[in-house]
């Protein structure tokens, strides 16, 4: 990272930084959560430092970090709730450490960003195939599609998470 | 490595992974999967990718219960989800749907998922097709437009002529895209009818907003109660929508001050025999709103209103003439 947009990094920390934690706080409601927030969004506009020169509403972009971040933090806990919820249900008992859990729920975090915005029936397709290891006619069965449809969803799902990664990579490089 | 990412190779291993992911797989197809995979190091690098996103989920079915992985991956944890819990309104993901630039890949998607289905009306005849989200689509007569709803996009691509669409909801949130050969129009929650020419298109929003994006990349907002004409190279200026322009909808055919040829030729579209006008008259001008669903009626009022006479042979061809 250069100085000049070490400099901007810090005016913009100086300028923005309180009212982002009262707005956090405000959202939130919690003033831990909102200031690991703050400090992670600060700390995502780093990372992205190639983008400052092209920030002329800061207020927006923080914002629009801090959200992303406080939706990231929100489908986690979603997540891992529902997979422990799903778990407790389970005839056998499953145990896992603390450590593994937090493996499974970051996993299962990477995994339904991928699958977020793709159609339920494709999603549901892909799942059964890449989780269950069903064939294509039992996959059929299930969700009401014919073969050939299963198939059409199984390219389309593995397009969209393929892209989603090309988008990702180019993002960091 | 991300200058060997193209998105045909990225395709291609997407539909070979399709292919192979069934539990029944036949030699032929792996022999196949093979040589397309030597046949390019772009090949190599795109199943590469294939496999690092298979390698997630058998990362996950070794440390974690199947079902439970499953259920909660069911779950509608969504973005959009988040959004409503977290009390933040729906304006951040609209901003980036908006305007979105010509994105190849969801037409892909959509070519691959979606069953096309091309209407048309019987000669001489408008038609009303409501489609699967309850938008309302009219054809014009002699008008075709072919309409595919995919994973990504609810895409109508008129063919010839002209229609009318009034966009329902969508509860998979796709955005609705009307294509011609000179661009593409995204409705923005509207009603707006498309009329392809040879050499440009002309759009008339009624309510609500429609983006045109030319395949340059220029795009524009056209709100409602305006119009503009667009062709591949550029987009004309809005220009006050006549309302005139959606009567055909309701059968109804206005002249507004036209040239008298002019008229004839729209009219023509309705009637399947020949209407020709004489030089000597085709420059009257008309005014008035006619139904066209009953051509020689509409042919005999032009006659009481301009002078004129209306001579018909026995195939029911007519011709306007001058009155001696």
């Amino acid at each position: 990272m250069s100085d000049s947009s070490n400099l901007q990094v810090s005016a913009l920390y100086k300028n923005h930084h309180s009212w982002l934690s009262s707005w956090l706080l405000k959202k939130l409601g919690c003033p831990h959560n909102a200031a690991d927030i703050a400090q992670d969004t600060f700390v995502r506009l780093i990372l992205k430092s190639d983008a400052l020169t092209n920030v002329y509403t800061p207020k927006v972009y923080l914002v629009r970090i801090a959200k992303g971040l406080m939706i990231d933090q929100w489908r986690r806990q979603a997540l891992e709730q529902c997979y422990l919820e799903a778990l407790s249900q389970h005839d056998e008992p499953f145990y896992m450490s603390q450590e593994l859990q937090a493996i499974v729920v970051e996993t299962l975090f990477e995994i339904d960003a991928m699958l977020n915005r793709l159609n339920p029936k494709a999603k549901q397709a892909f799942l059964l195939a890449q989780i269950h290891g069903f064939g294509y006619k039992e996959i059929a069965d299930t969700i009401g599609v014919s073969e050939r449809m299963v198939k059409k969803y199984m390219a389309a799902a593995m397009m969209h998470c393929l892209l989603l990664r090309k988008k990702l990579n180019e993002d960091t490089v | 490595m991300s200058q060997a990412l193209d998105q045909t190779a990225l395709q291609q291993a997407a539909e070979w992974f399709a292919v192979l992911s069934d539990k029944q797989i036949d030699e032929s197809d792996r022999l196949a999967w093979q040589a397309w995979l030597a046949a390019s190091p772009r090949h190599h690098s795109a199943w590469k990718e294939v496999e690092a996103i298979n390698a997630s989920f058998n990362k996950l079915n070794t440390v974690s219960s199947k079902t439970a992985s499953h259920q909660a991956l069911s779950h509608p944890n969504s973005r959009r989800q988040a959004l409503k819990v977290l009390g933040f309104a729906g304006v951040a993901l609209f901003g980036g749907v908006m305007l979105k630039r010509y994105s190849p890949w969801q037409d892909w998607l959509t070519t691959l998922t979606a069953s096309a289905k091309t209407y048309s009306p019987p000669p001489g005849k408008t038609a009303t097709v409501v489609l699967a989200d309850a938008s309302r689509l009219w054809l014009n007569a002699n008008s075709q437009a072919k309409v595919e709803y995919g994973l990504m996009l609810r895409r109508i691509t008129v063919l010839a002529g002209e229609v009318l669409l009034q966009s329902g909801h969508d509860d998979q949130d796709r955005a609705l895209v009307v294509d011609t050969r000179h661009g593409r129009m995204t409705a923005l929650g509207t009603r707006f009818t498309v009329r392809q020419e040879t050499g440009r298109t002309l759009l008339a929003v009624y309510d609500g907003r429609v983006a045109i994006t030319t395949p340059q990349g220029e795009s524009i907002i056209v709100p409602a109660g305006n119009q503009a004409y667009f062709d591949t190279q550029k987009i004309s200026p809005l220009e006050p929508a006549l309302s005139a322009r959606e009567a055909w909808t309701r059968g109804i055919l206005i002249a507004d001050n036209q040239h008298l040829d002019d008229f004839i030729a729209e009219l023509s579209n309705y009637y399947p025999r020949r209407i020709s006008v004489s030089p000597s008259v085709a420059h009257f001008r008309l005014m008035g709103a006619y139904p066209f669903s009953n051509v020689p009626l509409v042919l005999q009022e032009i006659a009481n209103s301009l002078p004129i006479r209306v001579q018909n042979d026995a195939q029911g061809n007519f011709e306007l003439k001058p009155l001696n």
